[in-house]
């Protein structure tokens, strides 16, 4: 286990050193950051101030090596525009996207779990369409639409919740539904095949023949076979939604990482929206560390490989 | 043993595998087809869509920028203020909805398929070369795949769109390139997986080099699992696409697209709902029309991964 557990940090450790590579040419794919940053209109002399000051005018290796020790002493570099370190408006705006993301995924997990569960053990019965139909509904219907659905039938006709804004209970549902939806479909297919696949094993069926009562094999044999599919799938979903909720958090104005990240693009702020980035990155990949050491911990076959 | 007789052995032991290619004749295909109606309905959604496309000019009733300030706004023609001249109503510059969706599917299967096309090479190519050499290239592939894949999709398709700027070249390059690794990590995974079974090592026992290997007992065996991830991730994209047009980072705001179309719409979600609704109703009957056939095709080439 303590190999396994080396390995995967290390592993991670050099994730992280390639997304801080990745992200720092990124911005420079174009050749020219000083463009991306400025109107079309700056001259040139504004452009070598700009350069200049941003320490873009020196050798691309030296701003490699000041951006990479920077960053490995948690310095991401401060705003273009706001005049304050990147950091520090990334974790101000932190516990909404992550508080949204949550929301999400439980409410993926609340409706989707049983129900892929019943349709599973149960195939071909009304439960399983209902299953088979969120799968697809999930994999068709783009979240942002479906923001904008949600607003226009329980905000505007209805008037039942508010349509922007992140103020108490009420104003999380309608996005945290957005936002979950897509992740709700996958693991309703995902549990609903698992139990499928289960159903098939001689130990049910072993269980099934010396008369254990249903609900108890559903228990007791199903639900812990399958739970290992389903933890890694959450821990992948989870990063899924941090992405996800940009366009989530554009449609409600909801105040976090995504709304950040969009404005930091309009505002052309460079340096935050690459700060955003690692940060982003950095997060979903210490995420899917813990879900996998969690994982290993459950499960003792996934440590050999 | 002299290569003529490798190369009549090795076909000998492939054939074993090429009965395997019959599950991808046309005939059998279409006869599966017949017998399944989401398939069906799946085939005939995205031959809509696709021949909406194709025959814009002839199928929209307007141009899609032929705008007339006097009927702006005008909503869809079952609402009591609707006309029948449009039929879906229009956006606040007066131009016909239900024409701009029909030319905006063009945007949409462009993306979906080119960018699909270009993911499809770089990923098996890649995935090949990692998968069958093994080695030093493995190392490298897997290192760029495993990077890419660690920062959140759609965070760095939202960045990479944002440094390229926006032309219907650089979106389908951005999503060809992003979604490339999803492609290479499974056909290396099937390539590592094929390369040890008895067939392949009698082929290459025989004398059979990689370049004969590769294309007549590798890649036939990679259609299968390469057509349906290609279909699942063209509805992904499509979806991707909308969603960048909507932040007004996708194809310039000039040209009639789905996402551009929301993003338009969304500014006017309270008072004028349809020019959102009916656009994202375009891309969700697309998404859809492709899953379903993806769904059918996958059951179809592996009747072991049917659903129920």
């Amino acid at each position: 286990m303590i190999g396994y557990v080396v390995k995967r940090v290390l592993e991670s450790v050099a994730l992280l050193l390639g997304v801080l590579i990745l992200v720092f040419f990124m911005v420079r794919l174009t050749g020219n950051p000083v463009a991306l940053m400025l109107p079309q209109d700056a001259t040139l002399e504004q452009r070598d101030a700009f350069a200049a000051a941003m320490g873009l005018d020196r050798p691309v290796p030296v701003q490699f090596a000041e951006y990479m020790w920077g960053a490995v002493q948690g310095d991401l570099g401060d705003s273009l525009r706001r005049r304050q370190p990147n950091l520090e408006i990334i974790v101000e705006r932190l516990p909404a996207t992550v508080e949204l993301a949550g929301a999400a995924l439980l409410f993926a997990m609340v409706v989707a779990i049983p129900i892929g569960l019943a349709g599973g053990m149960r195939p071909g019965s009304w439960i399983d369409s209902v299953a088979r139909g969120i799968g697809l509904a999930g994999q068709t219907i783009p979240n942002f639409w479906l923001g904008m659905l949600l607003i226009v039938f329980f905000a505007v006709e209805l008037r039942w919740l508010p349509a922007f804004g992140r103020d108490g209970f009420s104003s999380i549902v309608l996005p945290a539904i957005a936002l979950g939806f897509a992740g709700m479909g996958q693991l309703a297919r995902l549990t609903r095949s698992a139990v499928l696949e289960v159903r098939k094993s001689d130990y049910l069926r072993t269980a099934l023949a010396k008369g254990v009562p249903a609900r108890t094999v559903s228990l007791k044999h199903v639900l812990p076979n399958v739970a290992i599919p389903i933890v890694s799938v959450i821990g992948i979903q989870f990063t899924y939604l941090l992405g996800g909720s940009v366009y989530i958090e554009v449609v409600f104005a909801w105040p976090g990482l995504g709304t950040l990240l969009e404005t930091a693009i309009r505002d052309t702020d460079f340096p935050l929206v690459q700060a955003i980035t690692v940060f982003i990155s950095m997060f979903a990949i210490v995420i899917h560390l813990a879900t996998d050491l969690a994982y290993g911990a459950i499960d003792p076959r996934l440590r050999i490989s | 043993m002299s290569a003529p007789d490798a190369r009549t052995a090795g076909d000998a032991l492939g054939s074993e595998n090429r009965a395997g290619e019959g599950l991808f004749s046309a005939k059998r295909l279409g006869r599966e087809l017949l017998r399944s109606p989401a398939g069906l309905l799946g085939l005939f959604l995205v031959l809509t869509v696709a021949g909406a496309a194709i025959f814009a000019p002839w199928v929209a009733p307007f141009g899609p920028t032929e705008g007339d300030f006097l009927s702006s706004r005008v909503p869809p023609a079952w609402h009591a203020d609707g006309s029948t001249t449009h039929l879906l109503g229009t956006d606040q510059l007066g131009q016909d909805l239900f024409s701009r969706i029909v030319y905006g599917a063009r945007v949409s299967l462009m993306v979906g398929v080119f960018g699909v096309g270009l993911s499809l090479l770089i990923g098996v190519t890649l995935g090949l070369l990692a998968g069958y050499f093994g080695g030093w290239t493995d190392t490298i592939v897997t290192a760029f795949t495993n990077l890419l894949l660690s920062i959140p999709y759609l965070v760095l398709v939202i960045v990479i769109a944002t440094i390229l700027g926006r032309s219907l070249t650089n979106v389908i390059l951005l999503f060809g390139v992003t979604s490339s690794p999803v492609f290479i990590r499974v056909t290396r995974g099937e390539v590592m997986r094929l390369k040890r079974l008895q067939y392949v090592e009698a082929a290459r026992g025989l004398g059979a080099t990689a370049g004969r290997i590769i294309p007549r007992h590798l890649l036939p065996n990679l259609i299968g699992p390469l057509a349906t991830l290609a279909t699942f991730e063209m509805s992904a994209m499509i979806f991707y696409e909308a969603g960048l047009g909507f932040l007004g980072l996708s194809v310039p705001p000039e040209i009639p697209s789905w996402g551009n179309m929301l993003s338009l719409g969304r500014r006017f979600l309270t008072t004028h709902p349809w020019m959102a609704i009916f656009p994202g109703l375009a891309i969700a009957v697309t998404a859809l029309g492709i899953n379903l056939l993806g769904d059918w095709l996958r059951d179809a080439i592996d009747p072991r991964a049917k659903e129920g």
